[in-house]
């Protein structure tokens, strides 16, 4: 690991929503990156390259959106990177950009991340196309009933119920009503969740993630820049993993059961292996943690070494991730309140920026110095986690 | 104060896949009423659907074998709300192993009551073993075939 580190100096967002019918799709990514340089304090000369994330162009309509958009976070003339891990994307974008500083190329980093989902119809329609079209497409699979298979797994053999699902979901909706820009504003209780409308058994609509428009940026320097500023976070730990394509291969023994995705865990190890982090449970202050749908966010607990195996249920029952639990989990409401896909992971890692800086607002973890954030694409098949730490630890 | 308006458009772009020897006789197989995989000489695993590697040994895969045509649902749901394409709702979508094979296979699960959903039906539920029924008129697709409850649970 070079000495050098990365440095986030500021985070922008939209206010998510169905639809952002106020502006077109440039007018989105300038809200955020303005909204990112000016909480950086960084004048868009100082940026020496961008590094865009957006995941399937089918939502927008337009391939390539980052040309379409590169006015409105000042591109011309830079270096420009594409990322696109799926769902990832966002968390690949902000990995790659760290790792751009850290290794010297660029001491100022712009990252970007665009989601218009509400531009078609029919979302499960597009998540349809990212099936292998040879095998799997003509069952029609999309990425609920693909989540929901996961779930069938983790109730036959981890112990997973509707009461565990029913008590993150509600535990997430009340978290983003701290936060200004998360779309949904849901005033929802455990029974709400347990009544919603069924969409692919175990999974009901209040288990699972809206589909939002937004962007987000943030702003990276080098540590050493850093070291001046009034505030900054420390970009400790970084790790990224992906897994074999086809579900059915990836269901097999203990080390590969598809209910626990195996992708994260190594993705983490990685992270806290470069954070020396060695008891994730008792060292982090807070995770934003990449999990649109209920039952996901349970099964990483596992996956995140929080709880021994099998046994991320117990994380519910303690009420540990709760915003008054040793660990929290996702005090902006995360995914499952707003999810606008290629920006979501760098929501994440924004949002984890924001909690070790202190400057998370009302869903401030009290005292938090380090945080996990994650991101994940596919149907549980690509991962990334970053840890985020104040700047004296 | 100004309503904001739309344009619509439409994506609609034709595409043949490529699929290859090795599905092409999975696709051929179907129509005489077998199903193949592959088996890795290295390391014995018998991946269906078959394909010419073996990501672990990271080798050429040769041997097409037949599986059986019965086998163990892996992971399962209960689709019980529509989009567009879905076949009409509730239907049921299962990974299955099938007998000689180490990897599972995703299709359609028919013949289970899925009227009251309160909980996945017994014979829909992971471990039950289900069989291959073949359609009347094969198209060269995966959905030439579906899978049906058995009844007796492992």
């Amino acid at each position: 690991m070079s000495i050098q580190q990365a440095a986030v100096l500021g985070f922008g967002q939209t206010r998510y929503k169905t639809s952002r019918i106020d502006v077109g799709t440039p007018e989105l990514v300038y809200e955020a990156v303005s909204r990112a340089l000016a909480d950086a304090d960084v004048e868009l000369g100082e940026i020496d390259a961008v590094v865009f994330a957006s995941a399937p162009e089918v939502f927008e309509g337009v391939y390539e959106p980052e040309h379409w958009c590169i006015d409105a976070f000042g591109g011309v003339g830079k270096p420009l990177l594409r990322v696109h891990t799926g769902g990832a994307t966002g968390g690949s974008a902000a990995l790659a950009a760290a790792r751009l500083i850290t290794a010297g190329i660029y001491d100022t980093v712009l990252v970007v991340g665009l989601q218009r989902t509400s531009e078609t119809a029919d979302a499960q329609a597009v998540f349809t196309t990212i099936f292998d079209p040879i095998y799997e497409q003509h069952v029609q699979l999309n990425v609920i009933t693909g989540i929901a298979l996961v779930a069938s797994r983790q109730m036959e053999f981890f112990g997973l119920t509707e009461d565990h699902m029913a008590w993150v979901s509600a535990k997430n909706f009340a978290n983003a009503r701290r936060n200004p820009f998360a779309h949904l504003q849901l005033d929802v209780t455990e029974q709400d969740v347990k009544e919603s409308r069924s969409l692919a058994h175990p999974l009901r609509l209040l288990h699972c993630c809206p589909r939002s428009d937004g962007a987000a940026a943030v702003v990276m320097t080098s540590s050493e820049k850093a070291r001046h500023r009034s505030h900054a976070a420390i970009v400790k730990g970084l790790g990224c993993a992906a897994d074999v394509y086809r579900i059915g291969d990836r269901i097999h023994d203990d080390e590969s059961d598809f209910a626990i995705p195996r992708a994260l865990a190594w993705a983490a190890a990685e992270a806290y292996k470069d954070a020396g982090i060695t008891n994730p449970r008792s060292e982090l202050d807070v995770v934003e943690v990449y999990a649109p749908f209920a039952n996901l966010e349970i099964a990483y607990y596992e996956s995140l070494g929080l709880a021994p195996r099998g046994r991320g249920i117990e994380l519910v029952e303690t009420g540990a991730t709760a915003m008054d639990g040793d660990i929290p989990f996702v005090p902006s409401g995360g995914c499952m309140a707003s999810n606008p896909i290629g920006a979501t992971g760098l929501v994440r890692f924004g949002e984890a920026a924001l909690q070790v800086m202190g400057r998370a607002g009302d869903h401030q973890v009290d005292g938090a110095r380090l945080a996990l954030a994650t991101a994940c694409g596919g149907i549980d098949q690509f991962y990334t986690a970053a840890v985020l730490a104040a700047r004296s630890s | 104060m100004t309503t904001p308006t739309r344009i619509p458009g439409e994506w609609h772009i034709p595409y043949q896949y490529t699929i290859g020897t090795f599905a092409t006789s999975f696709f051929e197989a179907l129509h005489e009423q077998r199903i193949l995989g592959c088996k890795c000489v290295k390391c014995g695993r018998v991946s269906v659907p078959p394909k010419s590697f073996c990501e672990y040994c990271f080798v050429p895969v040769e041997e097409l074998l037949e599986v059986g045509h019965e086998g163990v649902i892996e992971a399962v749901t209960v689709v019980t709300a529509p989009f567009a394409g879905s076949p009409p709702v509730p239907y049921a979508v299962a990974y299955v192993r099938l007998d000689g094979a180490t990897s599972s296979i995703c299709n359609y699960v028919r013949g289970a009551d899925l009227n009251s959903l309160a909980e996945l039906p017994a014979a829909l539920r992971i471990g039950s073993r289900v069989r291959v029924v073949f359609g009347e008129n094969p198209e060269g697709r995966v959905t030439d075939f579906w899978y049906e409850p058995i009844g007796d649970r492992q």
